[in-house]
């Protein structure tokens, strides 16, 4: 087969697996329904409890699971890419990290139980705040060293802040339901969740996608893209502020998710020939694949014990992560 | 004709100048050899001509076709020094990075990219190669293929940076001939070596740079004179003639204080 053609049929295939889990994420769940009766009533107007499990809890939760997921895949691919490192991630700029300090924020202040949305809201803010933090310590050089150096010096101190929010917290509740968040879930996200983040995942989304083909020519080094005549400011103004965006937005309506947006690029590359470029779409497709799985897992391994999500792709991404690192060396050898 | 031409370029890189007034033509047809000691500014020298570093002063004006498509690229070849390859991707794909130029956005390579990337891998001698991952190639191999991606550009001026470091006389020979085959087609190639040899017999002129400035310049038999190399070298050249050209060999180190003051 030649090479276009296989990238098609990959993309293919990956565009009918998301759409099968996304359907098995609406029909999967503590309350048994057929899959017909499950998408009958998300279009229903009637008020019972099918109705309002499947507009309310489950189409959201399904909604969340694919965005957050390709939003993952896509910033892990972008990043890895652009800082020519294969173990980039989207938390290594520190926007993860912020975007915690932030819902942590609201979660101590008392502000969350008060104003639900205050909580996307101050991680959206300080996942602002960090993007801007890592742009300014870039400063006009085009080199990403500071970037990376940067966004290490941002993950330490957000997360000192945490401990210190942790540390001085009233009560052990307050504490605990500071940590259940920063372990990252989807259970019981509503759509005013899904109004307030798919906006910034879009406009990141939108801002990562072209980034193909100068990745591409990035792949020779930066003289040569720039040679190519490759801009390599746009270039890293859209890597970071649309994995900013992006991947900030993801944070501040499910908390930390790991592992997903580092194993799902190298699960991909081998599948495009390793091209940036088509790396983009399949991983963000791969991403979207992968979180939905770990989300449905969560509900079928343990139901009644709310497995939070960020614990489970952590449990299964690390040893996949040692078994690629394996096969890696091996090949090297 | 003339294609890249450039007056008293100046050049600091982090406070120290490294070019210091630094002017010359390139035309079509001649494979120009940049030549002086480590440090001299000759990587420097390959990068501020496209425009990759800011210069302090001077300026460099392009001159050839498609100067005036305005982005480089089209214009200008680079083959940098560094040939590390991040990604796993095939010699095909590697030599169709030089197409991208030429390929609007969001369009996809269309026939005479790929007659221009076959002609390229031909001329590299990679053709058999085409299918295997450029991680896994011998230092030789991805020489050429990474040649093989600058010649698939087909840009008027090819800018090589220590082309043939690193490999046999075999490849050396095959490379600088690819070089001479570019500038018989009309094509400009300034060529940075540190091979006295390589220079005189395959360039048709040579530009010796030491300080931040041009010190020697014209044709290999004016600039490759023992009192030129022993000053700006401090070495004792061997100079021989062989039926394909001039042979230079150093073979030995000045004595300390014989050969200075003349740069």
């Amino acid at each position: 087969m030649s090479e276009p053609a296989r990238y098609r049929l990959v993309l293919l295939v990956l565009v009918a697996l998301t759409a099968a889990l996304f359907l098995a994420s609406l029909a999967i769940g503590p309350m048994a329904t057929g899959l017909l009766d499950s998408l009958r009533a998300l279009f229903s107007e009637d008020a019972t409890a099918i109705v309002l499990i499947m507009q309310e809890i489950r189409l959201p939760r399904a909604i969340l699971g694919l965005m957050i997921g390709a939003t993952l895949g896509l910033s892990g691919a972008v990043l890895q890419g652009y800082l020519r490192n294969p173990l980039a991630e989207p938390g290594l700029l520190g926007i993860s990290a912020s975007a915690s300090l932030g819902a942590v924020i609201a979660l101590y202040s008392g502000l969350a139980a008060v104003v639900p949305l205050s909580l996307p809201a101050f991680a959206l803010a300080a996942s602002f705040v960090a993007v801007l933090l890592v742009r300014a310590m870039a400063g006009s050089a085009v080199g990403t060293l500071a970037i990376v150096l940067g966004g290490v010096a941002l993950t330490s101190f957000a997360g000192a802040m945490t401990s210190l929010a942790l540390n001085l917290s009233p009560n052990p509740f307050a504490a605990l339901e500071i940590l259940f968040w920063m372990l990252g879930s989807l259970a019981d996200r509503s759509m005013s969740d899904v109004w307030i983040a798919a906006p910034f995942m879009l406009v990141g989304w939108a801002m990562l996608a072209g980034l193909g083909r100068s990745l591409d020519a990035l792949t020779l080094g930066a003289d040569a893209a720039r040679s190519l005549g490759v801009d390599m400011r746009r270039l890293q103004f859209l890597a970071i502020f649309g994995t900013a965006a992006s991947v900030g937005a993801a944070t501040a309506v499910a908390g930390a998710i790991g592992f997903v947006g580092l194993v799902v690029p190298h699960l991909m590359r081998p599948l495009v020939g390793s091209l940036p470029s088509r790396l983009l779409p399949v991983s963000a497709l791969g991403g979207a694949c992968l979180l939905m799985t770990a989300d449905i897992a969560t509900r079928l391994v343990a139901p009644g014990r709310d497995l939070k999500l960020g614990v489970l792709t952590a449990l299964v991404g690390a040893p996949f992560f040692l078994w690629l690192v394996w096969q890696t060396r091996r090949e090297a050898s | 004709m003339t294609l890249l031409s450039v007056r008293d370029l100046k050049v600091d890189l982090g406070g120290t100048p490294v070019l210091r007034g630094v002017s010359f033509d390139i035309g079509e047809g001649e494979v120009v050899g940049l030549i002086g000691p480590n440090g001299a500014g000759k990587s420097t020298l390959l990068r501020a001509a496209q425009g990759l570093l800011t210069p302090l002063g001077g300026k460099v004006e392009r001159t050839g076709p498609q100067a005036a498509s305005g982005e480089g690229g089209k214009a200008i070849a680079y083959l940098p020094q560094e040939r590390e390859i991040a990604w796993p991707i095939t010699v095909e794909a590697l030599v169709m990075l030089g197409r991208l130029p030429h390929i609007g956005p969001f369009a996809s390579p269309g026939p005479r990219d790929r007659q221009a990337a076959e002609q390229a891998m031909q001329l590299a001698g990679v053709t058999p190669l085409r299918h295997r991952a450029v991680t896994r190639l011998s230092g030789g191999e991805r020489a050429r293929a990474l040649l093989a991606r600058a010649l698939a550009q087909e840009a008027p001026l090819l800018l090589a940076d220590e082309p043939t470091a690193g490999l046999d006389p075999a490849q050396q020979m095959v490379v600088m001939r690819i070089f001479a085959g570019q500038a018989a087609a009309g094509r400009g190639v300034v060529v940075c070596l540190h091979d006295l040899g390589l220079a005189a017999r395959w360039c048709t002129r040579l530009l010796m740079l030491a300080g931040g400035r041009i010190v020697a310049e014209g044709t290999p038999q004016e600039v490759l004179t023992a009192e030129v190399l022993r000053a700006v070298y401090g070495v004792e050249v061997f100079f021989g003639a062989s039926a394909d050209g001039m042979v230079v060999m150093p073979v030995g180190l000045t004595p300390a204080g014989a050969g200075e003051g003349a740069t």
